[in-house]
């Protein structure tokens, strides 16, 4: 490790959303040549982080140095000027063009006009550096596979001569292979004199790519630590000791009856297929990296993807899994992950909203009864509290944790009886989080069978009767509440695909 | 990040929400395209007209105005639930309405029994829609399905026809056409059901619910259950049957068919749809709101016509009518 001034040095940075404190007086630093790994868990502060020194946010207090000057990092242009430059995950890059396109896209010195020839003499030497030499620089981005994307990506920032690389799990969609080839890269960029800092939850990488290890926890930092000096166990508990800030429920008995049984389900992102019961009045949480697969079972008994194999019974009736329809006529309740795309119908009232899965309790030969559509949305508005008096409004006009509720709150009208909610508090603030964790917690206590998969282990520990974690599209292990504890569960998250995980 | 009024103190917020909501409903009312406003619109043109040309409110020109709009009315109220459904437009009802009028000219001019005719036509048109609607669910761009189903359909018509004018040469039609119950046009009265049954479907059943949630959020749509590509289906077969009976209005009223007319149909169309504010994007408007937009552009035609504005000059008033309402309407709902 070369000595002299630090490529990145934070010092201080603090950065408030709101009531919500996403960095707390936070320092960071970055040797020259070094591979700085990030690590934290969902909320604490880590893609913030990435996001003040990519430009795209303005601390409220503190400073950046970079390469020992202080800098101001004012615009994504302005941080990319000074060398910095994100590695975007590989859906970034432009399918319809060639290699050698996607490489000047973006890319302030790009000529106005080009020729094919030169810009591919160009992108062969970003290739080379990558391990993608063998590659036709005017091969459609279409053609390429997931980690030779992710790859291009890498060729793309190197060729505006990045000095500073910030990788933002990078691997979430790669194979065991293809990972040690994008690790290689990384490792040979450094050895090049490059620093980067690379963000993931995937411990095994930790040790085969970084030198040092930077903890971050409820938005403050840890001082960084040799990967040396550290082991599995180590991290885990440096990354635990998260504060309560959000109040879960108590867990309620649990009634005995299976109500949602699950039989040798293999569907998209499943690579084994995985077997279920929840019971009645029982919360289920599956958890797991992104693409692990936590959240396939979820979609597929909801009916939105593909199933190969396997059945799926209701209270002993089984369930057709081909439409979302015929779910919902079973009384299967889904709430997907973003509710912004596909949850809300922004521009109808927020009765309509309510209504919409159960039209056909509402109605009668066809025809909407005003006086039905109206008593549901009042039921489960009051079930959610979401105010009565607002029925007529666009839900477009409520706030953000409002809006969720009434996402998920139009669920528990009508005949629900198994509840599939993914990440269900993801972009909510934490009152509005309490309140959706103690609303579906009641919603269990009326007989509901509720399963939760997300992303976050703090969440799923706090919410859930019963735990279940997915690694490469497998479950893992599947047991009660009181058997994990919450650093058995981080660490069978982070660590299993690893040999002999525990 | 954002206030959450429910968890704010109860006593404090009962005002301030008082107070929001009657900003709220103020800012709703004087919004471009409030409900009230057409309305308005139309009577106040009507009147404007009156005091610049003398004889626009005489029976006779009210008359005119409402015949002439329910050719377009009857297409554009069942063209709504296209738009509404977010599938845009059908770019094929000038040639639909030609089958039907044409296909009902000809069963009747052979001596088929009206009724008959009647629904055979519907039938026809009715299921030329349905394999527009099963294309577009099958995932294809309803603008070029249409656009082609229209052409194909066209030609098919010319071809059989030779492009001849078929008469209906029966007395038996003149109710239809001619027929003036309380001094109303028969086909004013059918542009009449026909908004109000278009209308009822739209605000009152679960298929017209299903196409508004279809046009706000087709992923959410498809998420809580509904058939979005039903939907598709029914919207299609809705707009070709609303043109086979504009055809068949057309027909009994002339008492032939040629594959000259509805020249301008479809573009007349889809401005009475957009003039009276039925959002582009889907998912917001209402068949009554397409009728009232044909009868305003019926309304300001009449005024030309009164004043002998030249046919070129029309169309551009038409076209500005379009672009200002979009302007005013639709460009204040893209997100």
């Amino acid at each position: 490790m070369t000595e002299g001034p630090l490529s990145v040095e934070v010092r201080g940075v603090s950065k408030r959303y709101g009531a919500v404190t996403a960095l707390d007086d936070v320092d960071f630093e970055l040797r020259p040549g070094e591979v700085m790994a990030l690590l934290g868990q969902n909320g604490a502060g880590k893609s913030t982080l990435v996001k003040v020194l990519s430009g795209l946010v303005a601390p409220d207090s503190g400073t950046v140095s970079i390469a020992g000057a202080p800098v101001a990092l004012r615009s994504s242009s302005r941080s990319q000027g000074l060398g910095i430059a994100v590695v975007q995950q590989e859906y970034s890059s432009v399918p319809n063009l060639t290699i050698a396109e996607n490489l000047v896209l973006g890319q302030a010195s790009a000529p106005a006009v080009w020729s094919k020839r030169r810009l591919a003499t160009q992108a062969r030497e970003h290739l080379g550096r990558v391990g993608l030499a063998g590659l036709d620089p005017l091969t459609f981005v279409s053609e390429l596979s997931v980690a030779e994307r992710q790859l291009v990506e890498i060729a793309r920032v190197l060729s505006r001569d990045a000095r500073i690389l910030l990788f933002d799990e990078p691997t979430a969609a790669l194979s065991d292979a293809e990972i040690a080839r994008v690790l290689g890269v990384v490792r040979s960029l450094a050895e090049d004199g490059r620093s980067i800092i690379y963000v993931t939850h995937r411990l095994p990488e930790v040790f085969a790519v970084a030198d040092r290890v930077t903890i971050f926890r409820d938005g403050r930092s840890l001082a960084p630590v040799a990967t040396s000096e550290l082991d599995v166990d180590a991290i885990v508990t440096l990354m635990l000791g998260r504060k309560l800030d959000v109040l879960f429920p108590e867990r309620s008995e649990t009634s005995s009856d299976p109500l949602l049984v699950v039989d040798q389900l293999k569907s998209a992102g499943l690579s084994t297929p995985a077997s279920l019961v929840v019971r009645s009045g029982e919360i289920l949480g599956l958890t797991g990296q992104m693409g692990s697969g936590a959240g396939a079972p979820v979609r597929a008994i909801a009916g939105c993807d593909p199933v190969e194999t396997g059945t799926v019974t209701v209270a002993g009736e089984q369930v057709s899994l081909a439409h979302r329809s015929s779910g919902i006529g079973s009384g299967i309740a889904y709430c997907s992950s973003d509710r912004q795309l596909d949850g809300i119908f922004a521009g109808l009232t927020i009765q309509k909203n309510l209504s919409s899965p159960w039209l056909g309790d509402v109605s009668r030969r066809g025809v909407l009864s005003p006086t039905a559509e109206r008593r549901l949305a009042q039921d489960a508005a009051t079930r959610f509290a979401i105010d009565v008096k607002r029925l007529g409004s666009d839900v477009a006009t409520l706030s953000g944790g409002n809006q969720q509720k009434v996402a998920l709150g139009r669920w528990t009208a009508g005949s629900a009886r198994v509840l599939l909610v993914e990440e269900p508090t993801r972009g909510v603030d934490v009152g509005a989080r309490a309140e959706i964790y103690h609303r579906l917690r009641l919603l269990c206590e009326q007989g509901l069978a509720v399963v939760v998969a997300s992303s976050d282990t703090a969440e799923v520990f706090g919410l859930c009767d019963r735990i279940g974690t997915f690694s490469r599209g497998e479950l893992t292990a599947l047991r009660d509440h009181d058997e994990w504890t919450e650093a058995e569960l981080v660490r069978q998250v982070m660590h299993s695909g690893a040999a002999g995980a525990a | 990040m954002s206030a959450d009024t429910s968890l704010a103190e109860p006593s404090a917020r009962a005002g301030q929400e008082k107070a929001d909501r009657t900003a709220r409903r103020r800012s709703a009312l004087l919004r471009p395209g409030a409900p009230w406003q057409l309305p308005v619109v139309i009577v106040l043109v009507a009147i404007g007209s009156a005091l610049v040309t003398p004889g626009f409110l005489a029976a006779d020109n009210i008359r005119a105005i409402l015949i002439t709009s329910s050719v377009t009315g009857v297409v554009a109220v069942s063209m709504t639930a296209v738009t509404l459904s977010g599938h845009f437009f059908s770019l094929s009802t000038e040639q639909t309405a030609l089958l039907g009028a044409m296909l009902f000219a000809w069963l009747v001019g052979s001596d088929t029994p009206v009724l008959l005719a009647l629904l055979v036509t519907l039938a026809v048109v009715a299921l030329t829609g349905v394999v527009q609607g099963v294309v577009v669910a099958i995932g294809l761009n309803p603008i070029i399905t249409t656009l082609a189903a229209g052409s194909v359909i066209g030609g098919l018509v010319a071809g059989i026809s030779h492009n001849e004018n078929i008469m209906t040469g029966d007395a038996s039609l003149s109710w239809l056409g001619t027929a003036q119950p309380l001094g109303i046009p028969a086909v004013v009265i059918i542009f009449a059901l026909v908004t109000i049954l278009c209308t009822f479907v739209s605000s009152g059943t679960v298929i017209g619910r299903q196409t508004l949630l279809t046009g706000a959020n087709s992923k959410a749509a498809v998420l809580a259950g509904v058939p979005v590509k039903v939907v598709a289906v029914v919207v299609f077969a809705m707009v070709a049957t609303g043109s086979g009976l504009a055809g068949i209005m057309t027909a009994s009223t002339l008492g032939y068919a040629s594959t000259a007319m509805f020249a301008t149909l479809t573009f007349d169309v889809i401005a009475a749809v957009l003039v009276g504010g039925t959002s582009i994007q889907g998912g917001s408007g209402s068949p009554l709101r397409s009728a009232g937009g044909a009868i305003l552009i019926s309304e300001i035609n009449s005024l030309m016509l009164l004043n002998n504005v030249t046919s070129g000059m029309r169309m551009l008033v038409q076209g500005a009518l379009v672009l200002a309402v979009i302007a005013l309407l639709h460009t204040r709902r893209t997100r």
